[in-house]
C-alpha cells in the first residue's frame, strides 16, 4: 500500500462492505477469482480494467442479483457490516434495499416520471400520500433532477433525454434508501455534459452513500474515485492485480497488466 | 434465370395466398347469402317456436354468452397463474418444458374427448347433469392452453433489464410479479383469451353432452341440472334433424351470428396483438 494519500477514513473502521476471496463461475468456468477487497463508509471505490475482465458480474455478485443469471455460481464471501450477504437465510431482498445498483443503460420503467422514483420504495415501505411528494422531491432534488422536471412529474418518464433518465434511476434508488449505489459505467451511455452531471452528484453523494463504480474512463476514475481496484485478466480469469488509492495507481502502477492497460486507455 | 424464379416463386405465393382469402371471403359470402335474410332485430331478441321453424335465437345467444362468460371467469386465474410457474417459479428447464408439453398435449386433446371427460367428471360424478357450470368448466379447460401459452410468449417478450432493475430495489418475485411482469404482459392475456373465447364459441362436442339442449331452457337458476341453449347446438341439430324446409333460412341465420361473434372475438384481439410486433421491432 502506498502512503501517497491517506485513506479518506481511519483505517481501524470496520470496513462497510468486504469480498473475501471471491470467485464467479459460469458453467464451471471462472469469471473471476481471488477477489479480495474492502470498502469504507464514504468512500468511492472504483473498479477499473479491460474490457471482458468481469468487472460487472463483479459488480453483481455484491448484491447478489448475479443469482437472477442463470448458470451463474459465486463462492467467497462478501460481508456487509461484518455479516456474510451469502450465509443462509440472508434476506436477499433486504440486502439489495441497502445494496442498491445503478446500470450502463438507464431502465426506465414505462410510468411517469413520479411513478418511477417510487416504483421501489412504495412498495418496500407504507408512504401516505404527503410522504410520497415528499419522496419524490427530495429523491429528484438529491438526484439534481427535481428543478428539470417538478413541473411534469406525471409526464412519462421515457420521453426524458437519457442523462435525465439515468438520474431518475439514481433517485429511485436513493428513495429506497440505499447506503450503497452500486455503479456500472453509469456513464457510458451518456454525452459528456451529462456524464460531468453524473460525476458531480457522485462527489455529492459520497457524503452520505458509499459508491462501488465501475468504469472504463481512467480519467473519470481519477476525478471521482478515493480508491482503485484494477481487474485485469490473468490466465484467461479476471483478478484484482492491483489495488490502491486513486493517485498510486494511475500515476504509479505497479503492476504489469496495469501498466499496459493505462498506456491504452 | 434468377429472375424468372423469383418471378415464379412470387406467382405461387401470391396463388396461395389468395386461394386462403377467397376460402374466407366465400365462406362469409355463402353463410351472409343464405342466412342474412333470416337475420333481423327479431331474430336476435325472440326465443325459439315450432323446434326452430320460426322465431328467433335469443336464449340460444344469451346461453352461449353464459357459457363463454364463465370459461373465462375459470380460465383466466388459471392461466396467468400457470404461465407464472412457467416463467417465475420453475427454475430448472427441464420441469419447464414439461409444463410446456403438457400444455402443448392438452391443446391437442380432440374436443369430443373433452366433452366426454366433462360428461364423466361434472355431469356424473359431481351430479349435476346437463349444467352451464359443467360446459363453462370444460370450456375453460380447452381454453387454458391457449391463453397460458399466449402470456408465456409475452412475458418471455419483458427485458429482462426491467426485472433485474426492479430486483436491484429490493423487491421480492411477487412484488415484481405485480409491479413489472402482469402489467408489461397483460396483452398476452387479452389476445389469449379472445383467441381461445373465438373457438370455444364454436364448439360443440364438450358442451352436447355437460351443457346445452335444443329447447325449453331460459336463464339458468341454479347448478344442478340447468342446462342453458346455445348456437352452435342449435345449428347442429337443425342441420342434423330438420326436414323442415322453413327451418333453412333459420339454420343459416344462426349460423352467421355465430360466425360475426367469433369474427368480432378474433379482430378485437387484433390491436394487441398487431402491438406485440411493434415492440418487437423496437
Amino acid at each position: 500500500m502506498s502512503d501517497c494519500c491517506p485513506p479518506p477514513v481511519a483505517t481501524d473502521v470496520a470496513p462497510i462492505l468486504e469480498a473475501r476471496g471471491l470467485e464467479v463461475r459460469a458453467q464451471g468456468r471462472a469469471l473471476v477469482r481471488k477477489v479480495n477487497f474492502s470498502v469504507r463508509r464514504g468512500q468511492v471505490f472504483g473498479l477499473i480494467g479491460p474490457s471482458g475482465a468481469g468487472k460487472s458480474t463483479l459488480l453483481r455478485a455484491l448484491n447478489r442479483l448475479a443469482d437472477l443469471i442463470p448458470g451463474l455460481r459465486v463462492s467467497g464471501d462478501v460481508r456487509l457490516h461484518g455479516q456474510s450477504i451469502y450465509a443462509p437465510g440472508t434476506d436477499v431482498n433486504a440486502l439489495r434495499e441497502k445494496v442498491g445498483m445503478l446500470f450502463q443503460q438507464p431502465v426506465v420503467f414505462p410510468t411517469s416520471i413520479a411513478e418511477n422514483v417510487l416504483f421501489g420504495a412504495k412498495r418496500l415501505r407504507r408512504l401516505s400520500r404527503g410522504e410520497r411528494a415528499e419522496l419524490v422531491e427530495s429523491a429528484l432534488t438529491e438526484s439534481a433532477l427535481w428543478d428539470e422536471v417538478k413541473d411534469r412529474l406525471k409526464h412519462p418518464a421515457t420521453a426524458l433525454s437519457v442523462g435525465q433518465q439515468q438520474r431518475l434511476c439514481l433517485a429511485r434508488t436513493l428513495a429506497v434508501k440505499s447506503e450503497i449505489i452500486l455503479m456500472d459505467e453509469p456513464t457510458s451511455a451518456l454525452d459528456p455534459k451529462a456524464t460531468q452531471a453524473i460525476e458531480e452528484l457522485i462527489l455529492r453523494l459520497k457524503e452520505r452513500h458509499t459508491i462501488i463504480i465501475v468504469t472504463h474512463n481512467v480519467s473519470q476514475a481519477r476525478r471521482v474515485t478515493d480508491w482503485i481496484a484494477c481487474v485485469c485478466v490473468r490466465d484467461g480469469v479476471g483478478e484484482i492485480v492491483e489495488s490502491a488509492c486513486c493517485d498510486a495507481v494511475l500515476d504509479n502502477p505497479q503492476c504489469r497488466e496495469v501498466i499496459e492497460y493505462l498506456s491504452h486507455a | 434465370m434468377r429472375k424468372s424464379l423469383d418471378f415464379l416463386l412470387a406467382t405461387i405465393t401470391a396463388f396461395c395466398a389468395l386461394v386462403a382469402v377467397a376460402l374466407l371471403v366465400g365462406l362469409v359470402a355463402v353463410i351472409a347469402q343464405r342466412g342474412g335474410p333470416a337475420v333481423n332485430w327479431g331474430f336476435l331478441t325472440e326465443q325459439i317456436r315450432l323446434v326452430g321453424a320460426a322465431g328467433g335465437i335469443f336464449w340460444n345467444l344469451v346461453g352461449t354468452l353464459i357459457l363463454l362468460a364463465s370459461a373465462l371467469v375459470v380460465c383466466l386465474p388459471l392461466s396467468v397463474g400457470l404461465a407464472l410457474v412457467e416463467r417465475v417459479w420453475l427454475q430448472r428447464e427441464g420441469s419447464r418444458r414439461l409444463l410446456r408439453t403438457l400444455l402443448y398435449t392438452l391443446n391437442g386433446v380432440p374436443s369430443i374427448v373433452f366433452g366426454l371427460f366433462g360428461f364423466v367428471v361434472f355431469v356424473q360424478w359431481c351430479g349435476w347433469g346437463k349444467s352451464w357450470l359443467s360446459g363453462g368448466l370444460v370450456l375453460a379447460l380447452m381454453m387454458i392452453p391457449t391463453v397460458t401459452v399466449s402470456l408465456i410468449e409475452r412475458l418471455k417478450a419483458v427485458p429482462a433489464k426491467y426485472v433485474e432493475a426492479a430486483a436491484g430495489l429490493g423487491l421480492n418475485r411477487a412484488q415484481i410479479v405485480w409491479a413489472v411482469l402482469l402489467p408489461q404482459a397483460w396483452g398476452g392475456v387479452v389476445t389469449g383469451s379472445l383467441l381461445g373465447l373465438a373457438r370455444a364459441a364454436g364448439e360443440v362436442a364438450p358442451i352436447m353432452f355437460t351443457a346445452t339442449i335444443f329447447a325449453g331452457a331460459t336463464l339458468p337458476k341454479g347448478i344442478k341440472e340447468s342446462p342453458v341453449l346455445s348456437l352452435p347446438y342449435h345449428i347442429f341439430i337443425l342441420a342434423q334433424d330438420s326436414f323442415d324446409p322453413s327451418v333453412g333460412s333459420k339454420l343459416w341465420g344462426a349460423a352467421l351470428v355465430l360466425l360475426a361473434l367469433v369474427l368480432f372475438l378474433s379482430v378485437i384481439a387484433l390491436p394487441s396483438r398487431l402491438k406485440l410486433h411493434e415492440e418487437a421491432n423496437v
